[in-house]
């Protein structure tokens, strides 16, 4: 994988919510929910996983260049992008009202895949 | 979010004519007049002065959280152009006027070197880049080992630190943002073209009107 598509520290600092001027503008409290992991795992296997919880919530899939896209109550968007040789980014934005689908479903199942600095997951 | 009388409204501080607003930025007179709406509720949360306190600006971005946070801290202190310790209409507008997409570029790369310069040396040093990484890493739920983190440095100062002098001038920025443009995304909100259709709760008087009448 060629060394330009990693991500830079401008990159990651960039997608920090404080950078986010959206929040001035939301109303009515519907407003993107941004949050980012960092995993050790193949992106194919992070995305895998997510998309089989969107399925058994019977939400509708779309998979994307970078990651996927999942259309439910809430609104989803996972995007995937390296960061390291052995680490990826995963930037999961979401919206929507009600239950708050991401946080209690996907997740518990998807916290396995997160990357610990005490614990090094090796391939 | 109410209507007001236009009189009660010159009274309150920080306000600035919008027709003049919008005579120096992209935004349409209506336009900078939902924009005086926005900045009414924001500046009236905490404190009802009619100004934005960094409180206030917090709790904006942050809606039900209200934090200390770096970047909120940055930005806020860009938005307070003249060090006032508070933002008034007039540095609301021109401020989120460099957000527009009809802004110059020139605009949004200062800001974005202003911003990242952390103590205003003129440079981007790569400690400070580290301070900045470190502090997100903090307020979220990653974690990275510092030899990751010294990875991710030497990879971006090995592309934007061309004399290898240990830190990035605005002429090195200009050339590393050429490069990758994907760093100035934050820097246009393509809402800002059309504010006065993407929030139309908002419920305005136009000046400009009243005065006829």
């Amino acid at each position: 994988m060629q060394d330009s598509s990693f991500l830079n520290a401008f990159d990651i600092i960039s997608h920090f919510s404080g950078f986010d001027l959206s929040g001035l503008f939301s109303n009515n409290g519907i407003h993107i929910i941004s949050e980012m992991y960092i995993s050790a795992e193949y992106p194919r296997k992070i995305i895998e996983k997510i998309e089989e919880v969107a399925k058994e919530e019977g939400m509708k899939v779309t998979k994307k260049e970078k990651g996927i896209r999942l259309l439910g109550n809430f609104l989803v968007m996972v995007e995937i992008n390296r960061l390291t040789e052995e680490l990826v980014m995963v930037e999961v934005k979401r919206r929507g009202l009600g239950r708050d689908i991401w946080k209690e479903k996907f997740k518990p199942q998807l916290s396995a895949l997160i990357y610990q600095s005490e614990r090094q997951v090796r391939r | 979010m109410g209507c007001f009388s236009s009189k009660a409204r010159r009274q309150f501080p920080g306000h600035e004519d919008p027709v003049l607003l919008a005579s120096q930025t992209a935004f349409s007179v209506s336009e900078v007049e939902a924009l005086y709406e926005l900045y009414r509720s924001i500046s009236g949360s905490v404190i009802d002065d009619g100004l934005i306190n960094k409180e206030e600006f917090q709790l904006a971005l942050f809606k039900n959280r209200k934090r200390e946070n770096l970047f909120a801290n940055r930005i806020f202190d860009l938005f307070d152009v003249k060090r006032k310790g508070f933002i008034d209409f007039g540095d609301f507008v021109r401020s989120l006027n460099v957000f527009h997409p009809n802004a110059p570029q020139e605009d949004k790369i200062s800001f974005t070197f202003k911003l990242y310069d952390l103590d205003g040396t003129g440079f981007i040093e790569r400690q400070e880049v580290k301070q900045m990484l470190i502090a997100l890493l903090c307020e979220s739920e990653m974690k990275l080992t510092d030899e990751s983190i010294e990875i991710i440095l030497d990879k971006t100062f090995l592309d934007a630190d061309i004399d290898r002098d240990g830190k990035i001038d605005k002429s090195e920025w200009h050339n590393y943002v050429e490069r990758n443009p994907s760093v100035m995304k934050i820097m246009t909100l393509s809402y800002l073209r059309d504010i006065t259709t993407t929030f139309p709760s908002f419920v305005f008087h136009s000046e400009v009107d009243e005065i006829a009448t």
